[in-house]
Formats: structure tokens, sequence, C-alpha cells
């Protein structure tokens, strides 16, 4: 049973939670570090000083402190994106991927990689991913045009997907005889926060800020929805206007992670359901408890992951591998 | 830089073969597996052993398409394909030396069936599909295993010049081959402790077992990873590569780029900015001109290519002051 009155205590845990998480990460991992070594960084960054440990100042401030809010973010706008979807699409199995806006977002930074132009730069893939997403997000609209309809929009998204798909597979069948190449591909479409620096979170902080105040600016449009279409209009909502809204959010939020990081499932499709299931539906304490939660899951996984093994795993499997069960698990004790 | 000729490949001898050829290569050609397979049997010969004088040859690596180059006009007469790599300066030493007539066949058991092939050289990852059905059509295998070093490179070049009854210049090729690598060891100067190294490509590195471990071998250099237990080829975080904080880091590059200004040099941009990466800055590597790019033709080579990549770093080492013996 839903508690509504708890939202805010879960809503502080979950925050609190992601700090600590944040904080684990810059101990967590290869070389001698501990907190010593990260106050010493912090302390050396703020004053301007010359940290003591040159590695640990490396590994710290330029690799794992970005890589941990990088994550943190990413969760965050895949959970609110999740609530979103679910909730313009007004049903819990729905995952910002349905949009298609991933496969687009994948289609154009293999494409980038297959023709050598990620060599030019680290910001190539990223910006071609949001390039792609972007596009997909336009086609979307151009198809569907007026007959905006919820079911129209669903199809449309799932065939853009699907050619999505296709023509990330042809061009990694095409790359197939250059192995680094079909490497270098299947390593992005894993999804991977390897190496992501303050230049990937300085790229993605505005448009998933921008995400998720639109999301929260779209909150009581969200909730008046579920009671269906010909209601909320009949409530003064101008649906067609809200969903043009709701697309570009989503856009927002999933194309930019999947520029900086990589295509990451789960996240969108669980946290907002295992979230609605504690606290109940209303998106005003849904969309932060959502996009809380899947900061914290992300941050997980990735600590973990990190902490236990040397090899480089894809988040969204693991992501996969742990949520799936509890979910599961949480759908019988709670009875469906 | 090895063995090489300027004979003109010649055209295969084997005109009985051809007319089985025009009679089976329409069913083996055909897309429908299961009939092609039905009708190859029908039409496949009956003896594998054949008289090594006469093999008419397939290769299907990138590796076997630069021995059988490097052995010879009397090798290169005999091969009826190569590999669809064999063009592909990025991986193959002998790109652009094959004559434009010799197919190039990117491993589809039907175009190589209709080849009618003697032998075809394939690797140990060849889809196990396609070996299957070329042992079922009685075709003799070379199968390519170990792409670990100079040894495995030598036990290659023996076994595909016996194939073709060419064992003595497959022994001419390795004699020249072992004098240049005795040549290159003999100018390597060895430092106590030794530079201290990590392959990054793509993520990805070498631990022992690997041709890159054999280049560090060579040239008295401490393949971290191996040093630390790791072995094959595996991927390694950035984070871990600036833990290890080594003193020479090597990656692939693009000899040449096209820019807006021009052709730049691919691998001095690799390494600009492998160099200029967060975190990877802060190494020694990083610091002291320690990160080197050199081609992939020589970084992932499995043959001759060994020895090119192991003058090249050591030409860089030398330049850069990074190499046992250098000017400190």
């Amino acid at each position: 049973m839903p508690r509504p009155s708890q939202a805010p205590w879960l809503l502080a845990g979950l925050l609190l939670t992601a700090v600590v998480g944040v904080l684990a990460q810059t101990v967590v991992g290869p070389g001698d570090v501990g907190f010593g070594d990260v106050v010493d960084v912090l302390r050396a960054r703020v004053t301007g000083t010359p940290a003591n440990n040159r590695l640990a100042d490396a590994l710290i401030w330029a690799v794992r402190l970005p890589r941990a809010l990088l994550v943190a973010c990413c969760g965050a706008a895949l959970g609110c994106a999740g609530a979103v979807t679910q909730g313009l699409f007004r049903n819990p199995m729905a995952e910002p991927g349905v949009l298609g806006v991933s496969s687009g977002a994948a289609v154009l930074a293999v494409t980038g990689m297959f023709f050598g132009l990620d060599s030019l730069g680290l910001w190539v893939t990223p910006t071609l991913a949001f390039a792609g997403a972007v596009a997909t997000l336009l086609a979307l609209v151009t198809i569907v045009g007026s007959r905006r309809t919820v079911a129209t929009l669903l199809l449309a998204g799932i065939a853009i997907a699907a050619i999505g798909s296709a023509l990330t597979t042809l061009l990694l069948a095409l790359a197939g005889a250059r192995w680094d190449l079909g490497l270098k591909m299947i390593a992005w479409l894993m999804g991977s926060f390897e190496s992501r620096s303050w230049a990937h979170l300085g790229w993605s902080l505005p448009p998933l800020a921008g995400g998720m105040l639109l999301a929260l600016w779209l909150r009581r449009d969200l909730d008046v929805l579920l009671l269906g279409e010909p209601t909320a209009r009949s409530l003064g909502v101008d649906t067609t206007r809200f969903r043009n809204l709701a697309i570009i959010c989503i856009a927002l939020l999933v194309g930019t992670t999947t520029a900086v990081a990589g295509v990451i499932g789960f996240v969108g499709l669980v946290v907002p359901h295992m979230v609605r299931l504690w606290i109940g539906p209303r998106h005003r304490r849904l969309l932060p408890a959502s996009a809380a939660a899947g900061a914290c899951l992300l941050l997980a996984v990735d600590t973990v992951t990190r902490g236990t093994t040397s090899v480089v795993l894809p988040p969204g499997a693991i992501t996969s591998l742990i949520g799936a069960p509890w979910f599961l698990w949480l759908l019988r004790r709670r009875g469906g | 830089m090895l063995t090489t000729s300027p004979e003109p490949h010649a055209q295969p001898r084997h005109a009985p073969r051809k007319r089985l050829l025009e009679v089976c290569a329409p069913a083996l050609t055909s897309p429908v597996v299961a009939l092609g397979l039905l009708l190859g049997s029908a039409c496949h010969r009956t003896s594998p052993e054949l008289d090594p004088s006469h093999t008419r040859v397939i290769s299907q690596t990138a590796l076997s398409d630069e021995i059988l180059w490097n052995l010879g006009p009397e090798a290169r007469a005999r091969v009826a394909a190569i590999s669809s790599l064999a063009d592909d300066p990025q991986y193959s030493d002998v790109a652009g030396r094959w004559p434009t007539d010799v197919p190039r066949l990117a491993g589809q058991s039907e175009a190589l069936l209709a080849r009618t092939p003697d032998l075809v050289i394939i690797a140990s990852f060849t889809a196990p599909e396609t070996q299957a059905m070329l042992r079922a059509q009685k075709v003799k295998l070379r199968v390519l295993d170990g792409f670990t070093g100079f040894a495995d490179y030598r036990t290659h070049v023996r076994a595909i010049a016996g194939d073709l009854g060419l064992q003595a210049a497959g022994d001419t090729y390795l004699r020249s081959f072992d004098t240049q690598l005795q040549q290159l060891k003999s100018r390597v100067v060895e430092a106590s402790p030794r530079p201290r190294v990590v392959t990054w490509h793509a993520g990805n590195t070498a631990g022992s077992q690997t041709t890159f471990q054999a280049l560090t071998d060579t040239l008295a250099l401490e393949n971290i990873p191996a040093a630390n237990g790791r072995t094959g080829h595996f991927a390694l975080t950035g984070e871990q590569l600036i833990a290890w904080d080594p003193d020479i880091i090597v990656t692939a590059c693009a000899p040449d780029l096209a820019t807006d200004n021009g052709v730049e040099n691919g691998c001095v941009r690799a390494e600009r900015q492998l160099a200029a990466m967060p975190g990877i800055a802060a190494t020694k590597a990083a610091r002291n001109r320690g990160v080197l790019a050199i081609p992939p033709r020589m970084l992932f080579s499995s043959g001759s290519g060994m020895l090119d990549a192991c003058e090249y770093m050591h030409t860089q080492m030398i330049e850069r002051k990074l190499a046992p013996g250098a000017t400190p």
C-alpha cells in the first residue's frame, strides 16, 4: 500500500544515500587512496594549493569525482524520464526507450565512430549522439503530426526505435572486419562511465537540468492525465501542448544521458515503478523521488562493480541484474 | 621490409578443377544453403591428399596473406584468393601489394568453395560453422592458432611453407627475419629497473601471452599488466592506468589524418590527445613524453609487423630519452 506521508522521509533518505554514494566513489577503485587523500585533494582544490599526492589528485579530482557526479546525474535523469514516460503513456511498463530517442542517439554516435569522426575529439561522440536524439524527436513529431494520440506516439516510437536498432546493427556488421572499431562501437552501445570527465559533466548538466525542471513543471498535467485524456481535456489541460513538452523533456533527459554514457536501460523502467509502489502516483512526489532513487541505484551499481572487479562491466546490464529480482520480489510481496 | 619480390602474380594452373567448378559452382553459390550443401557434397573431391607443389590455396587471415606474400613468387602463384583485410593498411603489412585480380574473400563458405581450393588457411577464431562446412567438403584446412609472439609467428610461417612444399623458402625468410630481430636486440640496453609500460587502445590492454608482451620482452621493458599477473587482452579502466603510473603508454594511431589544414600526422595527434586526457595528464608517461602512438598494423600485428613495432618503439624511446641507455 503506498504511503504518501513517507515521501519526504524517503526523498531525504535517498538524497543522503546519493551524497554518501558520491563520496564512496572517490575512495573505491584502484590505487592507494583513502578519505584522508580525498580531504587533502579537496582542500588543495579549494585553496588553490598543490595536493600532496599527485596521483591521488589525478584519481580523485580528474577521474572519480566527475564520474560519480555524472553517474548520479544520469541516474536521476533516467529515473525522472521514466516517471514522465509512464505518466505520458499512463502505463507503468512504458520506459523512455519507447520513443526511440536512445536508438536515434546510438545511430549517429556509431556512424561517427564508423567514419572515424570520434578521433577529432572527445566532444564528437556525445555531440553526435545528442544530435541523433534531437533528430529522432523531430522525426517522431513530424511523422505523428496532428494525429498525436498516445497510441500513435507509442507505435511511431517503437517503429523509429526499430529502424535505429537496425541501422546500428548494420553498421556493426560493416565494422566487423575492423575488430577494434567493432569493439569500440559495442563498448559504447553497452553504456559506460569509463573515462568520463568534468567536460562530460559540463556538457550534460544544462540539458539535464532543463529536462528535470520541465518535468517538475509538468507534474500537475501528468497527475490530471492519469484520469484519462478526455477528462484531462475537460479539466483544461491542453493535451497537445502537454505531449509536445513531455516529449521534449524525455528527449532532453534520455538523449543527454545516452550522449554522455551510452545506452543504459532498466533504470527508467523500474525505478519510477518501485517508487510509485512506495509513495503513490502523485508526480509532485514521484518525480523527485524517482530522480533520487535513479541516482542511488546507478551510484550503487557503479561503486559496487568498480570496487569488486577490475573488469569493465556495462552499468545497464548490472542495474537489470540487481534491480529486476528486487522488482519481482516487490511485485510478489505487494500482490502485483 | 622483409622478403618481397617484384615478380607479377601468376595464374593458378588447374584446368581440370576449373571444369569441375563450372559444373558445381552454380550449386555451391546458391543462396539456399541446404541445397548448396547437398550439391556440394556430390561435387566434393574424394582425396584431400594433394601434391603440395600444386596446392591451390585460399588465405582468410591477414597474417597468412602476409606470409604467403613473403614466401615469394612461387607461393603467390598458388593463391586463389586472399582475405578482405589484405588491402587494409590498418591491419595488413602487405596492403596494396597483392594484384587486384586476386579475389578478396570475407570468409563466406559459398565463395570459398566456389574457388575449389585445396587448402584454406583460417584462424582458430574463424566461425565454427564455416570450418565445419569446409571440412565436410573435404577441403584441407590450416588453422592458425596462437598469436602470442615471435615463436608463434615462426610456427605459422613453417606450417604454411610446409603445406605448399616450400620449406626452403620459409627457412630463408625466417633466417632474414631472425637476423633483423637479433640486430635489434643487440642495440637494446637493459636498464634496472626496466621502464614500466602499458598499451592502451580503445580501453583495452595486453598482458602476458600477447604480441605486446613479445615487444616488451624484446625491448627490455616491464609490461605492467603482465607483471600484475594478467594474461591476454582485456579492458583496462583509465583509473587503473593512472594508478599504475607507467613510464610509457603505447597506443595505436592512424598515421595520416585529413584535416582542414591539410594532412596531419595522426600519431602526433593521438599522443597529444591521450596525454591531455583528464588524469592521464598527471602520469609519468604524459609528463615525460612517454605516450607513444604507433600505427595499428605494427601494434596489432602477429607477423613481421611486430619487428617493425619494436624498431619504431625503440627509435622513439631513444629520441625521447625513454629507452634504457639513453641520455637521462
